[in-house]
């Protein structure tokens, strides 16, 4: 069964587009906000929704997302509260949502409970920095006959033998870490960015998402050249409490 | 499970990380190496703690009885057998492993103290 990440990815491609994937941290500041601020990025045309599920160690996170979560921790938001968001968001939704966490607050959820609530709640992916494929059988396993895709990440330090395993295992998306760094820094595009795409092609039809640092849209024109799909975060997350209007000029430009 | 290592871990029921205090810095982190956490599953090793008045009372205690300054790491360890020793007969010996030395910590001793130096 086709998850809907790659039903979206399969439809842009036929319509020769790129995917903009926006991520938003949950319970920034409530959860009521981040009701709105998905409504907010679909009706912007976003294609994929990226919802962040707060931590209290981000290790991949930039100040920008650090201090979301924190303040959604502060309101609450737990794992829970997500999965019972996305419950909801699904009555009046399609918009594919992945969930980025990190690996203790599954674990402690429970990895196969987890997965059942997940799924039954309408999440269509996952995201989780510091679970590299090496560890993540069990999730594998248990998603392995469901629309729920496990996304690994890869990066410009990745070697060789790292885009093989990763292009191989990841599903709906490859997500590549466009920088050697946290979410929210600047954007410096290694020259080897194309050698490396080409590189992940040879082995694997898994589209490519590109994020960490992209901000503008001239930065998201650029990535959209070689990649299938940008992804925007902190960008996003800063503004999360910005009137309505100025999220909406900033999202739909260029379009 | 936190920063790629299994194992006991200081943390709230949704799995966040819960803050932490100590006044050894090395001992500030809210989570104890896997290989503790294994150690102690086999009952191979039997741990204990100590409060950083006893651990600061037993840094106090060895530098001026031997003139070792123990770094406050080490001083928790030194804390337990003060409070073991009593315990057991005079025949019986006690081995502390001083893992670190003090000196780095003399400064900080000082301040909690209210000691010029």
């Amino acid at each position: 069964m086709r998850s809907r990440i790659s039903s979206k990815f399969r439809s842009l491609k036929e319509q020769n587009r790129k995917a903009f994937i926006a991520y938003i941290m949950a319970g920034d500041p409530n959860i009521s906000r981040t009701r709105e601020m998905v409504r907010i990025l679909e009706d912007c045309g976003v294609d994929i929704i990226e919802l962040g599920v707060p931590f209290s160690d981000p290790l991949a996170d930039g100040p920008a997302i650090q201090a979301a979560a924190q303040r959604a921790l502060e309101g609450g938001t737990t794992l829970h509260t997500v999965i019972e968001l996305v419950a909801d968001l699904r009555k009046t939704t399609k918009i594919p949502i992945i969930l980025m966490t990190y690996y203790n607050p599954i674990f402690k959820y429970d990895e196969e409970k987890f997965i059942e609530d997940a799924c039954a709640s309408g999440v269509d992916g996952i995201i989780v920095p510091d679970l590299p494929p090496d560890e993540a059988e069990g999730m594998l396993k248990l998603t392995k006959k469901r629309p729920f895709d496990v996304i690994f990440l890869l990066a410009p330090t990745s070697t060789e033998d790292r885009i093989e395993k990763v292009s191989k295992a990841s599903r709906g998306f490859i997500y590549y870490v466009s920088i050697t760094g946290i979410t929210g820094s600047k954007l410096a595009l290694d020259p080897a960015i194309e050698t490396h795409m080409n590189r992940i092609r040879s082995v694997s039809d898994t589209p490519i998402a590109v994020g960490f640092g992209i901000a503008t849209p001239d930065e998201a024109s650029v990535v959209a050249r070689f990649a299938d799909g940008v992804i925007v975060g902190s960008a996003i997350v800063k503004k999360v409490n910005a009137p309505d209007e100025e999220m909406r000029t900033y999202l739909l430009f260029p379009a | 499970m936190l920063q790629g290592t299994k194992s006991y871990l200081l943390q709230d029921d949704d799995g966040n990380v819960l803050g932490t205090h100590s006044v050894s810095a090395g001992l500030d982190y809210a989570a104890v190496g896997p290989e503790h956490a294994f150690l102690r599953d086999s009952g191979r090793v039997q741990y204990a703690y100590a409060t950083d008045d006893e651990a600061l009372a037993a840094f106090d205690r060895l530098s001026r009885t031997e003139g070792i300054i123990p770094a406050l790491e080490s001083s928790h360890a030194l804390a337990e057998a003060m409070m073991l020793a009593p315990k057991l007969s005079k025949d019986e010996i006690i081995v502390v492993n001083l893992s670190g030395r003090g000196d780095k910590d003399v400064q900080h001793v000082a301040r909690i103290k209210g000691v010029q130096i």
